[in-house]
This record gives structure tokens, sequence and C-alpha cells, in this order.
């Protein structure tokens, strides 16, 4: 049997094929196993493999991706048994869903990419828009569903804005991470500087990552009590933390602050080192 | 040879096709009409009118004429026309019959097997009740296909060339955007998209409101509750539409729309294709926004596209053509025609389905996402919209609550993320879970949908392997035991009426006859010879009496002894006077 991953073999063409090959090896197939026309048709799990072999191979950018997680180049031909599966399986726990699953992925990447904007985060889908305050809030209050409240909030946020300040001060204290995170950045893009306390606050309590959205919160509120709290974070005890608040001195050019945090210049972090060393230079105080 | 029908059942208008020969060929009904428009009426005897003759007479009955049908199937509401209720698939099937009976009066024999075509964007409810509709007019449906793909079909059936095709089909009632990929004998939908309520039908009310507004402002009078003064309205107001698509003004002239207490009045005025335009302009906008939706579905872009056909009356607006030539930065595919293309189609991927052609063959996409509620109202598809089908998809959920026992898995389709926005096509219970801590248990759902388009979703415990599944063949609340029912029962009623009609007709015919036999026997009695005075005179007397007749023979007999003794009566006093008219 054919492995359901071996899109190539699939349609029966070689890797080389070009465009016009696959259309051709595709259409083939159709008039031969499409069940409205097909004596013996292809069981759906068959046909089903078919189309998404076509669809991937049809396409350049995600033919350039497949062959390139399946280490095919078009150009070399590849014993079958090196290829190494980096499909991520359906089935596989990891992309379980619970009933009240929403937006799972959105988290996952705002964990594995600590630096997503804020805009695309809080980049909510059209019908969550329209819903009403009320409806919102009582998502937020009252759901069980983690991810749930999570995208509540944020729709409060991106539609409400300050005026939802209670409700995301709310947040902060909400058990989940994910809750959490929304309310945090949510504090950093609409300048609420009454949540800067809260937020101090919360630092402590919070895991790395957290608190390197934290960070980046507190800073873009750009007030001189934010801005004296930033550099004391830069002389957190993680690494990338430490190194996530040099980076955000930086990116606020808060230069007049660069004397307080001279001693990372010999930081046993290379790259904050680099960083803090290279600031120095540029003001002329090393 | 077997003769398979192609429908086309359309808001306002259905047209039929038959292949012949290889070639697909629009059929005319009974009046020699290639469109039938898709009225029913119910007349005071009870009759049952259906196409031209239900239209003709909908002024004078308004409140038992039902149009545009279409956009009401897949609802469950009823239409009430005197005391009796009726789904919108029985009214439907009235169209639908009348249909198969022209076609069979055509060609002279029975004809089972259709495929009727449905707008892409008709959800599943509506799909089942249109091949319901089918099922009572007494048609094995051999598909539900959607019409821009019919009409792609219709089109490159001939063309011996790849190319990717743009469908904008703008009918009566809705609206459909479809692009195909054709080649090598496959027809292969890359996306599709559309509104199910914007169409001529809009255009329409858009028009009426104008003339009401207008003549509210000129004559103080509001025709807007006259339920025979806005159908007569309407009537105009679509010839009016028609015309404006030629010349840039039209006269709109209804005398005596209505009375007040100082007298008739007559409603006159001008209106522009400038008007016309600004009306409608806002839905336009709106296909035109579906065309560019769909451009990006499919991955495509305007130079993709080779050619853009289109369908549907409301495409001869000059407006729309300019548009969508605006949109694509491409001239119009000329040699379509956009009323007949569809039913066309229809009946060439009936052959295709039959067996009868090779080399061919239709792939099509599911239009609207299907998946399950999860909590908080929210809907996660399983399988998304613009889906190859057959297809196939699962997804895994888990429980929310500590040692929850069951799920209930509810079935929607469409593309709003609150379930209550999306269509419900059902729901079941899968019990039996491991008894475990919320978010533990591995549920597995799984989607399938088949060429047929019908879905079928189980789900399953992967730890205690129980399972459930459901068939979601007939969403539109009724079992098979109440659709066998309703089949039979409209089958009883379709035969018990086309037979009352055949009798009503006999029964006039002979009333006229007998009315003419009575005027030339007086007329021509002083010429007349004795024996043939003697048998007019029985004749006469008995019809008079009570003839007794019941059964259509009985007339038919009747009318046969009428028309010798009119024949005997004209050769005996031969001069030709039978336009005598005698009081």
């Amino acid at each position: 049997m054919i492995s359901q991953d071996d899109y190539y073999k699939i349609l029966g063409v070689a890797v080389q094929a070009n465009t016009d090959d696959i259309k051709k090896a595709y259409r083939k197939l159709m008039l031969k196993y499409h069940p409205d026309v097909a004596s013996e048709p292809l069981k759906v799990d068959y046909f089903e493999q078919v189309v998404r072999a076509y669809k991937v191979l049809s396409d350049h950018k995600k033919r350039d991706e497949y062959n390139q997680s399946h280490r095919i180049h078009s150009n070399i031909h590849q014993t079958k048994g090196s290829k190494p599966k980096t499909e991520v399986n359906q089935y596989s726990k990891t992309e379980s869903k619970r009933f009240g699953h929403f937006k799972f992925n959105l988290f996952n990447r705002s964990k594995s990419n600590g630096h997503e904007s804020n805009d695309d985060f809080f980049k909510i889908p059209k019908e969550i828009r329209s819903l009403s305050i009320d409806r919102l809030k009582e998502q937020l209050l009252q759901s069980s569903n983690k991810y749930v409240r999570a995208e509540a909030l944020k729709a409060i946020v991106v539609q409400w804005g300050k005026q939802g300040y209670k409700l995301i001060t709310h947040g902060l204290g909400d058990q989940s991470r994910e809750v959490k995170e929304v309310a945090v950045r949510a504090i950093g893009k609409l300048k609420i500087r009454q949540g800067l306390t809260p937020l101090i606050e919360l630092y402590p309590k919070s895991g790395p990552n957290m608190r390197k959205v934290i960070i980046r919160s507190i800073a873009s509120l750009e007030i001189a009590k934010s801005n004296e709290w930033l550099v004391k974070s830069c002389y957190d005890s993680n690494d990338y933390v430490r190194l996530e608040a040099v980076k955000t001195l930086k990116k606020y050019k808060l230069y007049s602050y660069l004397p307080k945090i001279k001693g990372l210049a010999h930081d046993r972090n290379p790259e904050i080192n680099e960083l803090v060393k290279g600031m120095l230079k540029t003001q002329g105080l090393l | 040879m077997e003769k398979l029908l192609g429908i086309d059942l359309g808001t306002t208008n259905s047209v039929i096709a038959i292949v012949e020969n290889g070639k697909a060929v629009v059929i005319q009904n009974k009046r020699g009409e290639r469109l039938t428009p898709s009225v029913v009426g119910f007349d005071k005897k009870g009759e049952v009118l259906v196409g031209r003759a239900a239209k003709n007479q909908a002024v004078l009955n308004a409140d038992k004429t039902v149009m545009s049908i279409k956009r009401d199937m897949g609802q469950n509401k009823l239409i009430e026309i005197g005391n009796k209720k009726y789904t919108p698939q029985e009214i439907s099937a009235r169209i639908l019959l009348k249909l198969k009976n022209d076609a069979e009066d055509f060609y002279g024999q029975e004809i089972k097997k259709a495929v009727i075509t449905v707008p892409a964007y008709f959800n599943d409810n509506q799909r089942q009740a249109t091949k319901e509709a089918g099922l009572i007019a007494g048609f094995d449906v051999l598909r539900i296909i959607n019409e821009p793909t019919a009409a792609a079909l219709a089109f490159g059936i001939d063309q011996n060339k790849d190319q990717t095709v743009l469908i904008y089909d703008l009918g009566g009632g809705t609206f459909d955007v479809s692009i195909l990929d054709i080649g090598d004998g496959v027809f292969e939908v890359k996306a599709t998209s559309g509104n199910n309520r914007l169409g001529g039908d809009d255009f329409d009310q858009q028009l009426i409101d104008l003339v009401l507004k207008r003549f509210m402002e000129s004559e103080g009078v509001d025709l807007s509750s006259d339920g025979m003064a806005l159908q007569k309205l309407k009537e105009e107001v679509e010839k009016v539409k028609i015309e404006l698509s030629q010349t840039d003004q039209v006269e709109l002239s209804i005398p005596f729309i209505t009375a007040t207490e100082e007298g008739a009045k007559h409603l006159n005025m001008d209106i522009k294709r400038s008007d016309f335009e600004d009306l409608i302009e806002e839905m336009i906008e709106e296909t035109m926004s579906l065309t560019e939706k769909t451009l990006h579905d499919s991955g495509l872009s305007h130079e993709d596209i080779d050619e853009v056909i289109l369908v549907g009356g409301s495409t001869r607006i000059p407006y729309v053509q300019r548009q969508v030539k605006e949109l694509l930065g491409k001239e119009i595919t000329k040699g379509v025609n956009p009323d007949e293309c569809v039913a066309m189609g229809a009946a060439i991927q009936a052959s295709i389905l039959n067996g009868d052609k090779h080399g061919m063959v239709l792939v099509d996409v599911t239009p609207l996402s299907m998946g399950i509620e999860i909590e908080g109202g929210i809907f996660v598809p399983v399988i998304e919209r613009n889906t190859t089908i057959p297809a196939k998809s699962s997804k895994l959920f888990t429980t929310i609550s500590d040692y929850q026992k069951s799920v209930e898995i509810h079935i929607y389709q469409g593309e709003r993320i609150r379930c209550e926005d999306n269509i419900s096509l059902g729901e079941f219970q899968l019990s039996g879970i491991r008894s475990a801590r919320k978010g533990d248990p591995r549920i597995e759902v799984n989607f399938v949908i088949n060429a047929d388009g019908i879905l079928q979703v189980s789900a399953r415990d992967l730890d205690t392997e129980t399972n459930q599944e459901i068939i979601i063949t007939n969403p539109v609340n009724l079992s098979e035991e109440q659709l066998s029912k309703i089949i039979e029962e409209s089958q009883y009623h379709n035969k018990k009426e086309l037979e009352d009609l055949e009798i009503n007709k006999v029964k006039q015919q002979f009333h006229e006859e007998f009315d003419k036999l009575k005027r030339y026997y007086k007329s021509y009695l002083e010429e007349l010879d004795p024996s043939l005075k003697k048998e007019g005179e029985t004749l006469i007397k008995s019809i008079t009496k009570g003839s007794g007749a019941k059964s259509q023979e009985d007339y038919e007999a009747l009318i046969d002894q009428i028309e010798f003794l009119m024949g005997e009566i004209k050769a005996t006093c031969g001069d030709g006077k039978e336009e005598v008219e005698v009081s």
C-alpha cells in the first residue's frame, strides 16, 4: 500500500513533475475513480487522499513546504525509508480540542513566539466583533471554558477599549494563563496607566513567559514609574526574561537609565552582554 | 432510450432539458414556452393551476397564488391556501409535476429520472427539501446539483481546451458565484459562494417601493395595503425592469390602479434607467464582494480567469454586466443562454450519472462548512467550506466537566462563529464515556459526505470504543415514514386532481357544444326536415332533463351525439352560417 503521505506516489507522478503533469494525472484519477462515474469507486478515504495530494502538489507554495518537510528535492530521488514523518498527525493528543475549545492554535503560537505583535494578537473574527458587550461580558464571567473567556475578553478590548478596564483587571485575576495574557497585553495596548500596579503585583507570581509579556506591556505605558520598574526587571533571575527587559529598554530608547544597568555588560548571558555593551558604546558611556 | 430530465427549478421561471443524441436541448411546455413561470395558483373551484395559467390569474387571485416558493424551501413553514396548508416542498412539487407532465407529453413516454438544480449556496436543508419536492412529484431524483456548476457543464461540454471559468449567476431570487477548472472532461469546482436572498425579485421590490413612494407623494394615496394593486404593480414593474435593459426610460402606466372619494386614480410615471441603477447598486455591490471572496478562496487572481459566464435573467441588466466586466477586467463570454444553460447542464449531468455519457465527470465542493457545537454555543467546523466532495474529516474533542458521562453532538452548517447563527442539521448523544477528569477523554467526531452530498456523522470515545452515528438525510423534521406518507398522499392527490382536471375540461366542452346545438337547432328550425327535427328535439330534451353523465366517457359519448347531430343539420341546411348567433 502507498503511504498516506506520499503525495507523489498517490497521484502517480514523479517528484520532478510539473504542474500540468500533476493536473493531468489528477484528472485521470478523477475520471477513473470518482464515485459518479467509476464502476468500482474509490473509498472516501482514498478519494480524500487523492484530493489532498492534488491540493498540495498543485499549489507552488504548499508543494515547496511539503517537499521541504519531506526532504524532497525535485531533482533528487529520495528513498522512501529515509523520509521523516514531520506532518502533524491530526489525531495526536496535542491537537485535541475541548468541547469548548477555542482558537487553540492562537495561544500555541503566542507561547512559541513571544514577539507576536499586539495587532495580530487582538485580531478577532468579524462574527465576534458583532456580538453585544453584554453577551461578551457573560461569556467572560461565566464560561467555564478558558478559551471562550480569553476570546471574549479580546473582543471586549477591541470593541470597548479603555472602558473595559474593570473587566480587563478582572481578567488579570483569571485562573487561566490564556485569559491573563489577554488582560496583560490589553493594558499595554490601551496604555491603561492604572494597570501598572496590578501588573507589578502579578509579575512575581508569574512564569517566565508571562513575565516577558508583562515587561512589554509595562514598557508601553511609557511613564516614569513604568520605566523605573523596567530597569528593575532587567535584573530578573531568568536569562530570557532579562534579555527581554534589556531589549525592551533599547526599543523604547531609555538610554538615560543605562548607568543603572551598566553591570549587565558582564552578564552571564552573552546576548545581554553584547546588547548592553553596544548601547553603552553608542551613548559614549563605554 | 430512457429519457432523463434536467430541471432548472427557478425562483421565477423553470426550464427543462433533455439530452438527445448527445446534445442537451430545452423542451417547450404545452403552451410552447421554453420558460415555465414557477407560479402555483388555486382557483375558486379548487383546481390547481401551474405556470403561465397561474401567473395570468395572479392579480385577481392574489391570496391564492404562490410565487417565488423557492425562497421558502428548507424552512419549517406552511403556506395557507384557503383552509389547507402546504409545505414549500408540496408547492414546489406542483411545479415539478407540471414540468414532468409537459416533458412526458412532448415525448409521449413516461419520464422518471431527473437531475434538479439548486443555488450553489443552498444549505443542506434546502437541498433536502428540493429533493423531497422531486420525490413528491414522482421523480427518481438522480442528484441535486448546483446551478452554476450545471451552467459550466453546458458551456464546457463542447470545448476542447483547458480553462478556468467564473460563473456569475444572478437569478430571480438567488445569487451564486463559482469558479471551475475545466479540462480533459473533468469539471472541477475550485470555490463557490453566494447569497440565497438576492435576485431579481428584490430589484422588483425596490422598484415597487419607489413607485409607491412617488405615488404617495403625487396622489397622497398609499397603495401598500392594497393587495390587488400591489399584484398588478408587481407585474408591471417586472416589465419595466426588463424594458430598462433596452431603453433609458420607460413610462409606467397603470390606469385605474385604485380609487378614492374623488374617483379613480391612475398611475403614470417615468422611470429612468439611472433610477433603477441607484436602487440596485448596493445589492450588486454585494455580489461583487462575494465574487472577490470566491476568487480569494480559490487561490486565483483576476488574470487566471479565462472565461466569464453570466447566468440567470438578472444578468441581462446592463449595469450588472458593466460591473462584472469592470471587476474582472474581462469581456463577458458570448453565446451562453443565461436562461437555459442551467437546465441543459442538469440534463448532461443526468446522462453522466446514468452512465450514458462517458469521459466526463463533475467534481463539486461543499459550499458551507459543517461542524459541531462546543461549549459556549461556539461552532467548530469539521469539514471546511469549498472542500471537494466526497470528503471525510475528523477532529478530537473532550469533556468539560469531571466524570461527564455523555456528550451532545449537535451538527451545524454555516460560516458564523455562533451556532445559533448557523443552520442546525441534527443532533445525537454519545454516552458511555470513560469516567475521567474533564479534558481527559478523547472523543473523535468523524464527518463523511458522499457524492450525493449526504452527511454522515459519527462520534467515538477512543478509550472505550463506544460509538454512535447519525445520517443526515432528512433534516426538515420529517421522518422516513412521514415522508413516504406525504409522497403517497400527494401522488394520490395529484392523480385525482389530474383526473378531475380532465373531466372538467370535457364537461366544459360538452356544455359549449350543447349550447351551440341549441342555438343551431333554434335558428334552423324552419328549414329542418321532420326526422331531423324530431331527433334534435329528443336529444335536447333528454339532455336538459338530465343526461345522467358522470364519467369522462359519458360526456365524451354525449359530445359525439351532439357533434353528429350538428353535422347533420349543417349538411341539410349547409350555408356556412356557423357563426349565427341567436339570443
